[in-house]
């Protein structure tokens, strides 16, 4: 939405409820570790993460799997991580050329049908769907980085938002 | 008249709950008026559920007129905004009683218009021409929260009472804060601040002396209720000055600000901890990669469908987990018990069809549709192939965020949580993380402990 401190540029007071932007962050990567048997889950994990940290790579989308734990990060730093699981002996593998679009909107968790459109729209846009992320505000999905324009497009016409300042 | 000299005070039902507490209350309104502020005040029902005149009070002597039925919406929002009217009321009552002009006004009164969504409306546009009328008069206009009035031919043909769900009179103090331009809204309550973590849990939870709105935004999202989400949001939209503070002590509370107003150190901090929301963990196991896009597009359409909002998503190539909320446990368990995604495969080739079905169970005896249906595609078997997609599910679990406006920008927030987890010996579930915050699932009976770790780990109470 644009935001104005003037409430009387604002058609209503409040924000509306549903999805206001849409944007895409490209040169992403994406990392899938192995964790190990359920056993040793909890501490492989931890190693994992201590590891990547300590390469000083932030990550986000982090995600737990049965027996693999994945993130994404910025593509440039990838090598940084790489070199770092396999000095620490974990076995991974890597996508490159991802991009993350984001769905933001009002009071996410208490829309329904948002996961159902997106995956629809993306679809259609002939993407698929790496990995998902949400929060109260935001859907985050990781998709290939060549089908992120026909993405935008997609989603666009499926939440009847305008292309992002980002994408432009 | 200078409208900068506007200010909006709104206090909540602990703050109005007896004769020592509106006292009290009353000192900030009279304090605020000797300052020569014009204050504009918000009030909530007095006292919390149980109490004779609280919100919950009142649902429930419309709901035990017929136990069988649930009442209209539209009755349900008259009776839910007495609560406030009789507050408004007493307020205004007390302020006369120490000598200052006071009027108590509905939402209506006030000029609040809100869209047609009983029990849940959303403030459309505020006409503040009755409140300016009154601070003319030098009158103190007590203002009911929580409520207003649909606007014409929205909601019935004379402009229906509204309300506007949980934490509808902090969403009231703000947008009448945005409406008359106020220099400050105040938010008084009966804890003297945001904290860095709920203080029932976290007895050395300090007061933040300065938060943005996007780290309030997040943390009342997250859980910490001493200011409601929407209001943080017209706050942050509007920029209206905003205070939260204690009724009882003279504490300078939590100012908020923007964010390009903040102090450089407060956009890369760890700002606190919060915790929310009961849950429920689905995790599924898909085995064929290929058919597994198709079966996610059915899990989130059948949930959509049955109006269940999952959150917590992930997957990886053969598998699938997400989070509802409890309420919604039973309804999402039936659902997928038992669902039968058939997918076609080549026409020419044998089988030219894959029927996915999920099963769930309780121990070793799986739910009632998927042992009823599961015999019944046996008979078919010799055409198609048949699959079935295990599903597990943790109950009773919750969320655990610790909110950090920069952890994506600095490395080891992640890593450190997990290590905290870990050390601790609390399972996590799974995680999530927005621009501003990262969230554990876990076990509900680990809350407090989780809660307090992180807030330790963190040197929050500094």
């Amino acid at each position: 939405m644009s935001v104005t401190t003037d409430p009387n540029q604002h058609p209503h007071l409040e924000r509306e409820t549903g999805v206001y932007h849409i944007d895409i962050t490209r040169s992403v990567a994406h990392v899938i570790v192995a964790a190990g048997e359920e056993t040793k889950r909890a501490e492989n994990v931890v190693a994992i993460f201590g590891c990547v940290a300590r390469a000083g790579v932030p990550v986000f989308l982090a995600k737990l799997h049965g027996h693999e734990v994945s993130f994404a990060m910025e593509a440039d730093r990838l090598a940084d991580v790489e070199g770092a699981l396999t000095d620490a002996g974990h076995v991974y593998r890597t996508l490159r050329d991802l991009a993350i679009v984001t769905v933001h909107a009002n009071t996410m968790r208490d829309l329904t049908g948002v996961l159902v459109r997106i995956a629809d729209a993306l679809q259609l846009a002939g993407s698929r769907m790496y990995g998902a992320g949400d929060s109260h505000s935001t859907v985050h999905c990781l998709i290939d980085g060549h089908r992120s324009d026909a993405a935008l497009l997609q989603l666009r016409h499926a939440f009847g938002v305008e292309l992002s300042d980002a994408h432009a | 008249m200078p409208m900068r000299d506007l200010i909006v005070q709104k206090f909540g039902g602990t703050s109005v709950d007896s004769d020592e507490h509106r006292r009290a209350a009353t000192r900030k309104i009279i304090d605020a008026k000797e300052r020569g502020t014009f204050p504009v005040v918000v009030v909530s029902a007095i006292g919390r559920a149980g109490a004779p005149y609280a919100t919950d009070t009142l649902r429930q002597l419309l709901k035990d007129v017929d136990p069988s039925a649930i009442p209209h919406p539209r009755e349900m929002d008259t009776i839910m905004a007495c609560g406030e009217i009789i507050s408004a009321s007493v307020m205004a009552a007390t302020l006369q009683s120490l000598g200052y002009p006071a009027i108590a006004m509905t939402g209506g009164l006030a000029g609040i218009i809100t869209d047609g969504e009983y029990g849940n409306a959303r403030i459309q546009r505020i006409d503040p021409t009755a409140i300016h009328s009154a601070i003319a008069r030098d009158e103190i206009p007590v203002v009911c929260g929580f409520q207003g009035v649909a606007e014409n031919g929205l909601a019935g043909w004379h402009g229906d009472l509204t309300t506007l769900g949980r934490g509808g009179s902090d969403t009231t103090a703000a947008a009448l804060g945005a409406a008359l331009n106020a220099c400050a809204v105040e938010i008084y309550t009966d804890v003297d601040g945001i904290k860095t973590a709920d203080p029932d849990m976290v007895p050395d939870a300090r007061t933040l002396s300065i938060c943005t709105y996007a780290e309030l935004a997040e943390l009342t999202h997250l859980g910490a209720q001493v200011v409601h989400p929407r209001a943080a949001e017209i706050a942050m939209d509007y920029r209206i000055p905003l205070w939260i503070k204690s009724t009882f002590t003279d504490a300078p509370g939590t100012q908020i600000v923007p964010e390009d107003a903040a102090p450089l150190d407060l956009q890369r901090r760890v700002t606190g901890v919060a915790h929310s929301g009961r849950g429920v963990f689905f995790h599924l196991e898909i085995p064929d990669g290929a058919h597994k896009p198709i079966i996610e597009q059915e899990v989130y359409r059948l949930m959509a469908e049955a109006g269940v909002n999952i959150f917590l998503t992930s997957f990886s190539p053969t598998t699938m987990s997400f989070a509802v909320t409890r309420d919604r446990y039973v309804v999402a368990r039936d659902l997928l018990d038992g669902m039968i995604v058939p997918v076609g495969s080549n026409p020419n080739a044998q089988p030219a069809s894959t029927f996915y079905i999920f099963k769930f169970a309780f121990g070793d005896h799986p739910d009632l549709a998927y042992r009823a249906q599961r015999p019944l595609l046996r008979t078919i078997e010799q055409f198609i192939d048949v699959v079935d997609i295990p599903g597990s599910v943790f109950e009773n679990v919750t969320v655990v965020s610790v909110v950090a406006g920069g952890h994506r920008l600095v490395p080891g927030v992640l890593a450190s949580i997990f290590e905290t987890m870990y050390q601790a010996g609390i399972p996590v579930h799974q995680v999530a993380d927005s621009s501003m915050s990262v969230s554990c699932l876990i076990p509900e009976t680990e809350v407090d402990r989780a809660v307090q770790l992180l807030h330790t780990h963190f040197a929050l109470e500094r």
